[in-house]
């Protein structure tokens, strides 16, 4: 019988077990600075997860990605703010608008093929760059403060303490994860897979491709959005270097050192950037030149990433086995 | 009940398409042939709507199908295969199958639920890699088959789409005694009231498993008829089977 019509079984999902255990062990072992960067780890999480539909799945490779987490930050920002909307109402209606935004962004995008596809969503997103920079409404490039959080008082919990936003982080994450799974797993997901493959023949078998695109495109914005809503809680705080095309590629490098095609790779790649930031920071000015070498190695030597090196380690560790 | 009307195609000063109509009725089995460059795939392109045509039409069941794309045509009930294989490589052939079954009950408008859940997809799948005889290869990939797997399961995708009118672009071109003899077993194994259009640059192919023949030549229509006719006018020997 056919176990799978796209992938081979691998370690997906005991992978994701593990990056559960460990933000479990952080959440109980580190203190409040470890719970800070769980809560960043999280969040990214769900960001490079949401464009690891777009790049892995689907195969669009998009350098505006920022665009749509920027803009799930600033909405929020502006609901919470301006409106005064407590978060638990903000946060979806910052999802909504993300959608919307990221529908509309993507009926011009997703007509491009290869490069153009790259180069209109850099576009994009420099231009929801440049509007948030030139915003007089959202402080322009001094940003925004005094962002609140979602309120936890019903069950007693105060969403300030880094234990409690955290652990919300985590689940947020952890929910999105299976959401996407979901989607990866069903029909609409292996019809995008098979999209990546090869697009001109799906299209002569009668998938209408540009709605299937879209709707992908859509998706991955809105839970980007989610991400953004979640980051602009976090740190209190949202500039428009929130959507600045290197926060797109960051993004990107977090999904391609991970594992494309792999959601659990996706969220390894983030915990692996980020941790590696806040190490290397500390060390020396050139973190950044450290990464790009990572970068280059994975790209190089590690096909699949880190969560491809791991799914052949049991077929090695076997045939080792069976050697001695 | 599937009509072309009047195509035209240019690319720059170059009029490779001038002027084709065609119609093609059910059940029919209408061969296409005609020396390189004739226009052949060119013309199919404009059919199946991958190239947009300059000038003229073309109509299914009465309807026009306008600038309609290439999969709106495929739902339309209008099935292409291609002459250079394109193929799911990296899946193997049920599952290129299941992939084509999928997108015939437009199963991709649904993201909620599993796909490998659909036993009637994947059964329904290894029936036809059954049927287009390659049940043994069933868990191959498509990018391991032979040349002439490939080329039967370019035709399986097609097929599983159900199409009223099927366009085959030279199905056993490269291939050996053996696979050709295979394709035209195919072949005349489809559904009855399918219409089919080939073309082909096998003479005994076409001349075996046609009842009407257009010739093409310069992007027009040099004659059309049945096999015998075509094969005793004089022009076609000339320009074409070399027989002059």
């Amino acid at each position: 019988m056919l176990k799978t019509v796209t992938r081979a079984p691998d370690v997906r999902d005991p992978l994701a077990a593990a990056l559960v255990a460990a933000a479990a062990m952080a959440w109980l072992f580190t203190g409040d600075f470890g719970k800070e960067v769980l809560s960043e780890v999280a969040v990214f999480a769900i960001f490079a997860m949401s464009l690891d539909l777009l790049v892995g799945c689907a195969g669009l490779v998009s350098l505006g990605h920022a665009a749509f987490f920027a803009l799930g930050a600033y909405a929020v920002a502006a609901f919470g703010v301006f409106v005064n909307l407590p978060m638990w109402m903000a946060m979806p209606l910052a999802v909504a608008v993300t959608a919307v935004a990221a529908a509309a962004a993507g009926f011009f995008a997703v007509r491009l093929g290869g490069v153009f596809f790259i180069m209109m969503t850099l576009a994009i997103g420099q231009m929801v760059y440049a509007f948030f920079l030139n915003s007089r409404a959202f402080n322009a490039d001094d940003g925004m403060a005094g962002i609140g959080r979602v309120d936890f008082s019903f069950l007693a919990l105060d969403s300030g303490e880094p234990a409690v936003f955290s652990a919300f982080a985590v689940c947020a994450a952890v929910a999105v994860f299976l959401l996407l799974r979901m989607v990866a797993r069903s029909p609409f997901g292996h019809t995008l897979a098979a999209l990546r493959r090869n697009e001109p023949r799906l299209r002569s078998l009668g998938c209408p491709v540009l709605r299937c695109k879209l709707a992908a495109f859509t998706l991955a914005g809105a839970l980007a959005g989610f991400a953004g809503a979640l980051a602009a809680q976090h740190n209190g705080f949202i500039s428009p270097d929130l959507a600045f095309w290197t926060v797109s590629g960051e993004v990107l490098v977090m999904v391609i050192v991970g594992g494309m095609g792999s959601l659990s790779g996706a969220a390894l790649g983030a915990a692996l950037v980020i941790l590696l930031r806040h190490h290397l920071a500390g060390l020396t000015e050139f973190w950044v030149f450290y990464l790009g070498v990572l970068f280059v190695l994975m790209v190089l030597f590690a096909e699949g990433g880190v969560a491809g090196m791991l799914s052949r380690l049991p077929r090695k560790l076997h045939r080792r086995g069976g050697n001695v | 009940m599937f009509e072309a009307r009047g195509l035209k195609k240019s690319y720059g000063a170059l009029a490779v398409v001038r002027g084709v109509s065609l119609s093609v009725a059910a059940g029919e089995r209408h061969g296409i042939i005609g020396p390189n460059g004739a226009g052949k795939t060119t013309f199919f392109n404009l059919l199946s709507g991958e190239a947009a045509a300059d000038a003229g039409e073309v109509c299914m069941d009465g309807i026009n199908l306008g600038k309609s794309p290439p999969d709106a045509r495929a739902r339309a009930g209008l099935g292409r295969s291609f002459q250079h294989n394109s193929l799911f490589a990296g899946l193997t052939v049920a599952e290129n199958l299941a992939i084509a079954i999928a997108q015939r009950k437009k199963l991709y408008k649904i993201f909620w639920r599993g796909f490998l859940s659909r036993t009637e997809v994947f059964a329904e799948a290894l029936d036809r890699a059954h049927r287009l005889g390659l049940g043994a290869q069933a868990h191959t990939r498509a990018a391991h088959l032979s040349h002439g797997a490939m080329r039967q399961l370019e035709i399986g995708l097609t097929l599983a789409l159900r199409p009223k009118v099927l366009l085959l672009d030279e199905p056993t071109s490269g291939m050996s005694p053996e696979e050709t003899a295979a394709i035209k077993n195919l072949i005349r194994r489809l559904p009855e009231e399918l219409a089919l259009l080939v073309i082909e640059h096998d003479m005994d192919v076409i001349f075996d498993l046609a009842s009407h023949i257009t010739v093409l030549d310069y992007g027009e229509v040099l004659m059309r008829g049945a096999p015998a006719e075509v094969r005793a006018s004089p022009a076609v020997r000339a320009r074409y089977l070399g027989m002059g």
